[in-house]
């Protein structure tokens, strides 16, 4: 046995240096954030106070240092700061300086240009006095110094104001000039009528030259009353008559004419009408004679008037005319007295008497008809006139009877007896509660202490009258409440309500050009709106007082204006018309003297909202019109989209869909034809490949055009030009009878803008385009449908590889071997060594190798846009997407894929804007799985959807469960599922 | 209105963040105990292997002395005067003796390094909660701060 020795098993080891974080430097971290913190809050407060001490000095600085310009420094005098302000305080004050001498600026300007507007004639003198007076700002502000900010800032304020203003009083003097011509044109056609009858009857000419002369006049002004002339269209037809009436002028001339062909007698009324060109149009010196000798004799209708001795029949058809003018152009209001009515009517015929008064009656009488008076008041007014007790009749009316006569007075009884079968049982009862409804309004203008109440209840009372069901009652009531107002109105601003005492204190404070004026509530304020009329109108007193007329009739106008407007803005939010007086309004309102631009429209939703609801105004069409030739491409873009909205808009009746183009008629025809041609062709050049030209540019060249292209066209093609372009559509020759109607206004667009654009467009090239137009539309309708599937198409080529899309091809094509009208089809259009191949031989390798470089030219698919495919556990079912705007979503080759969509319903289905703003970001990213999933359900859908000629689909791929198509719903199916998954869809 | 009640919501709100601060300073300190517990029962571990060791070690010394004892008795040599024998036996008890003090020197020192981590940790629990205490009263500043810009 062996000793066991002891060895040494245990050995001290290392037991480690103790190193440990007792979190001292924390505590010292801390401590210095919170300074850092402390720190901050500090400056933060300090520069604060800073700011507010530097705005308030700046605030505190006067106007006048503010406004002028230190000549060494070319800054304001007030621009530099106290020298005890550090930066911010310093920086803080000078953007102070800066604000309040642009607003001072701005005031003066405003001030000076109201106050020159008053006092120029003209737009042209308020031009001359508003340029010179920026310069005098300018000139003031520089000092013959450098430009700086601030003088470049008065010069282009100034100038940008002056050119606002003026371009708005410029627009007023037109359209006030455009009224006076209007009116004085129809006075002058009246007289002309005369003369030429006159004439006529003097003179043997033919009945058919009578006639035309007569049917000249009459049309022009018959179109002009009515408002389907323009006043150039009137002048054009004016200068014609006084042609013809020169014609008239000189007896052998009016035997030539008759006796002449109807070329010649062209010729003639040409150099009637323009006699420094006889030359061009008469070749023979004496016929120029003739016509030279017709127009020195020529007079107008008012001298022929004047010199003639007019029968009887004439002075009836004048005096008629005349009384005409005066009843359109007066009116009684129902406060009118017998004197006052007396004194307008005094040079007046009785018949006009008479139709005036009668007015004025009913217009008093209306506040006091009743159901129960109407009955008495008809018999009253029953009796002979001799036997008429006034005293019978409401006391408004006494007094008017006897101006009246007969007829007139049974007018009245006619209309009293209408108003009584309509006012009875339930109907006269509301009727009187509308009635009286309006009354109390009318009451209330009454009582009105100023004008705001005034106006107030003066739009009450114009509301109420919606709830009036007779016509006339209600125009009745309308006018009425006008009148009312105006007589109030004025009184309201008039001195009646002011002390004598008082008024002369008034009237001495306004002449000694005092700034106030301390008295009564009604003398401050007609001081105040007086003396500013008073101070800016010319040195004589006799001008200063009508300055005030003038004032106290703009503020009457301004309550007026004011009422329009509220009426005019509730109209349009009903989607109701608006009346030319109202659209000035509301344009004025608008855009407050400025024009608007295209590119404003286009992204204004007010505007597009008012567009929808019908009520663009006039200077908005201008601004589309104008827009589509801008020579600024943005703005001409944004024209070409507003162009394409409002000539596509969508509407519903209630029951049915439509669209509805709001520019058509409404624009100029010509402007309106080529951005619609250039939109059509635009989108056809894209969709074929051939460029992407916006329609501005396709426009841009069609526009400069010289010439009418149509007649171009037809030159081009061989077409007589007397004939219809769309001739080419009939005639068979042409081989394009089977154009749709889209399809043929496509096609004419596409020769217009190719004459337009140069290109030479001879027999061949014209069945070019025939040819590669027809291509693009669908050769067989019996088999795919009307349109082209371009998203499936292309999405076919990028989803699938040639021998998926040959898979493809290949079973639509042994469907097809079937239908013995396909294989007709194929060989009515010269494909019989193809039909051939599908329908006998079947030869796999050859017919595999035809359909891949054939089929896909014939085969195209219907797109089935819009459409998703959802899945919710058990059931597949069809979405129509609907997007915020209430449209549906467009699926497109970009839209995300199916299985994104289905994630998106189950995992945040609360809002649809997650929803768009999810496929937004998914686009770029899932480009290609979404072309596959899109062309994978297009196909799958469409053959599907025609189960009876391709019942082995789902045998076809493999296509995955949740995706088979277990039951296609209904559009409103669809809309219920899509709710119940969207909250509630709206 | 809505300002006043946004700033006295902002108020609320940094109340709220600094009570949590300082919670979460408590909460540290907290974890610092049970840390500096868990090494004084470490230490107590420590003692235990360490006699567990020593009374190992001791357990082989007597067996081998035993069988070293019967192994010279077998060689005939006398145990009571043989002065190598009684030499080589006395060197066997020195080195255990040797083996059984450095375990408890090793032992002590490893108990001294524990008693001075779990006191560290102590420490550093105090200090975490100081420093959160302060950064809940700068908190708390800057919310008065930010409430007395925004009121009214």
């Amino acid at each position: 046995m062996a000793v066991i020795r002891q060895r040494t098993q245990v050995f001290n080891r290392p037991f480690g240096v103790v190193r440990g974080d007792a979190g001292g430097a924390k505590i010292g971290q801390a401590i210095a954030e919170v300074a850092s913190d402390v720190s901050q809050i500090a400056y933060r407060e300090a520069a604060k106070n800073a700011q507010e001490a530097g705005k308030k000095a700046g605030l505190a600085v006067s106007t006048t240092d503010v406004t002028a310009i230190d000549p060494k420094t070319n800054m304001p005098v007030a621009y530099k700061p106290p020298s005890n302000f550090g930066g911010i305080a310093a920086e803080a004050y000078q953007t102070m300086i800066d604000r309040r001498f642009e607003d001072s600026v701005l005031t003066e300007l405003q001030t000076k240009g109201s106050e020159f507007a008053d006092k120029a004639s003209n737009s042209k003198q308020y031009l001359e006095l508003m340029t010179n007076y920026v310069e005098e700002m300018y000139n003031a502000g520089s000092q013959g110094a450098q430009g700086t900010f601030y003088t470049r800032y008065i010069e282009e304020t100034g100038k940008a104001y002056v050119s606002k203003t003026f371009a708005a009083l410029q627009e007023q003097e037109r359209k006030a000039a455009a009224a006076r011509l209007k009116k004085q044109s129809r006075l002058d056609f009246a007289l002309k009528k005369i003369d030429i009858q006159k004439r006529i009857k003097a003179m043997e000419v033919s009945p058919e030259l009578q006639a035309d002369i007569l049917d000249l006049n009459e049309m022009a002004l018959t179109q002009y009353v009515g408002g389907a002339a323009t006043i150039s269209e009137v002048s054009g037809a004016q200068e014609l008559s006084y042609g013809y009436d020169a014609l008239l002028g000189n007896t052998n001339l009016t035997q030539i004419y008759v006796g002449s062909t109807e070329s010649e007698q062209a010729q003639m009324r040409a150099a009637l009408l323009n006699p420094a060109a006889i030359d061009q149009h008469i070749k023979d010196p004496k016929l120029q004679g003739y016509i030279f000798q017709a127009l020195s004799g020529k007079a107008t209708g008012k001298q022929i008037v004047d010199g003639l001795d007019l029968n009887e029949e004439t002075q009836i058809q004048l005096a008629d005319a005349r009384d005409t003018e005066f009843l359109e152009n007066n009116f009684p209001t129902p406060t009118m007295t017998i004197e006052e009515l007396n004194s307008r009517l005094k040079d007046q015929s009785p018949e006009v008497r008479s139709e005036f008064i009668e007015r004025l009656f009913q217009m008093k009488l209306e506040p006091e008809l009743e159901a129960t008076n109407i009955d008495s008041i008809i018999n009253e007014l029953s009796k002979d006139v001799s036997q008429i007790d006034e005293n019978n009749l409401p006391e408004s009316v006494r007094g008017l009877v006897g101006g009246m006569n007969r007829d007139d007075i049974n007018d009245l009884v006619t209309n009293l007896k209408s108003r009584n079968s309509a006012l009875s049982g339930t109907a006269a009862a509301e009727l009187n509660a509308a009635l009286e409804r309006t009354s109390g309004f009318i009451g209330s203008m009454n009582a009105a202490k100023n004008i705001n109440d005034l106006r107030s209840y003066y739009v009450d009372a114009l509301k109420s009258l919606k709830g009036i069901t007779n016509n006339t009652n209600r125009n009745s009531k309308r006018e009425t409440i006008e009148a009312k107002f105006a007589d109030l109105a004025k009184s309201l601003v008039n001195t009646d309500s002011i002390s004598l005492d008082e008024l002369k204190k008034v009237h001495r404070a306004i002449t000694l050009n005092a700034d106030t004026f301390d008295g009564s509530s009604q003398a401050n304020a007609y001081f105040n709106v007086m003396s500013k009329a008073y101070k800016t109108s010319d040195a004589s007193i006799s001008r200063k007082m009508s300055a005030i007329e003038t004032k106290r009739a703009e503020i009457i106008q301004d309550g007026v204006n004011q009422t329009i407007l509220e009426i005019a803005l509730e109209k349009q939010k009903e989607g109701l018309p608006l009346g030319d007086t109202e659209k000035d309004v509301v344009t004025l309102h608008h855009y407050k003297g400025v024009m608007p631009s295209a590119i404003t429209l286009s992204g204004d939703k007010g505007f597009l909202e008012r567009a929808a609801a019908n009520s663009i105004l006039p200077i908005e069409l201008e601004v589309i019109e104008n827009g589509l030739t801008s020579g600024n491409f943005k703005e001409q873009e944004a024209a070409f989209r507003l162009f394409q909205q409002l000539t596509n808009v969508k509407q519903s009746d209630g029951s049915q869909e439509f669209n509805r183009d709001f520019l058509r008629n409404k624009i100029d025809k010509d402007k309106y034809s080529l951005a619609n041609a250039a939109i059509s062709v635009a989108n056809f050049r894209s969709i074929v490949g051939i460029s992407n030209e916006s329609p501005q540019e396709i426009y841009s060249k069609m526009f400069q055009f010289s010439g009418s292209i149509d007649s171009a066209v037809k030159r081009e093609i061989g077409l007589a030009d007397n004939k219809n372009l769309a001739t080419i559509f009939i005639d068979s020759d042409y081989g394009m009878t089977d154009f749709d109607r889209d399809s043929q206004r496509e096609f004419l667009d596409i020769l217009r803008f190719n004459v337009a654009s140069g290109t030479p467009l001879n027999e061949k090239i014209f069945e070019q385009i025939k040819d590669s137009y027809k291509s693009t539309l669908v050769e067989d309708t019996r088999v795919i449908g009307q349109k082209v599937g371009d998203s499936t198409h292309f999405s076919l080529d990028v989803a699938f590889d040639d021998s998926d899309q040959a898979k493809m091809y290949l079973y639509i094509a042994e469907e097809l071997a079937s239908d013995s009208a396909y294989e007709d089809y194929l060989r009515l259009t010269g494909m019989e060594a193809f039909a051939d191949v599908v329908f006998r031989e079947r030869h796999s390798e050859v017919k595999n190798k035809l359909i891949r470089s054939q089929l896909d030219k014939y085969i195209k698919f219907e797109p089935i846009r819009d459409t998703w495919i959802g899945y919710t556990g058990n059931k597949s079912f069809i979405v129509k997407m609907k997007a915020i705007d209430g449209g549906y979503i467009p699926v497109t080759p970009n839209s995300f894929p199916l299985i994104v969509m289905e994630s998106m319903f189950k995992d945040d289905p609360s809002t649809e804007r997650s929803f768009l703003s999810y496929k937004n970001a998914s686009i770029a990213a899932n480009a290609t799985n979404n072309k596959v999933a899109i062309a994978e359900t297009e196909l799958r859908l469409f053959l599907k959807l025609h189960p009876e000629r391709y019942p082995n689909v789902d045998s076809l791929f493999e296509i995955p469960a949740k995706y088979k198509i277990q039951e296609v719903l209904t559009r409103e199916q669809m809309e219920i599922i899509y709710n119940e998954e969207m909250g509630d869809g709206e | 209105m809505w300002q006043a009640i946004a700033g006295i919501a902002g108020l609320a709100s940094s109340v709220v963040g600094a009570a949590g601060q300082a919670a979460a300073g408590r909460a540290a300190e907290e974890e610092a105990k049970l840390t500096s517990f868990n090494i004084g029962t470490e230490k107590e571990m420590n003692k235990i292997q360490a006699m567990q060791a020593a009374q190992a070690r001791r357990e082989e010394y007597d067996i081998a002395t035993s069988t070293n004892i019967a192994a010279f008795a077998a060689m005939g040599r006398d145990i009571g005067s043989d002065r190598s024998v009684q030499a080589f036996l006395e060197r066997q008890k020195e080195i255990l003796g040797q083996d059984v003090g450095r375990i408890q020197t090793q032992t002590q020192f490893e108990n001294l390094a524990a008693d001075m981590r779990s006191n560290i940790e102590r420490l550093r629990g105090a200090n975490e909660r100081r420093a959160a205490n302060i950064r809940a009263a700068g908190t708390l500043f800057k919310g008065v701060s930010s409430y007395a810009q925004t009121k009214d």
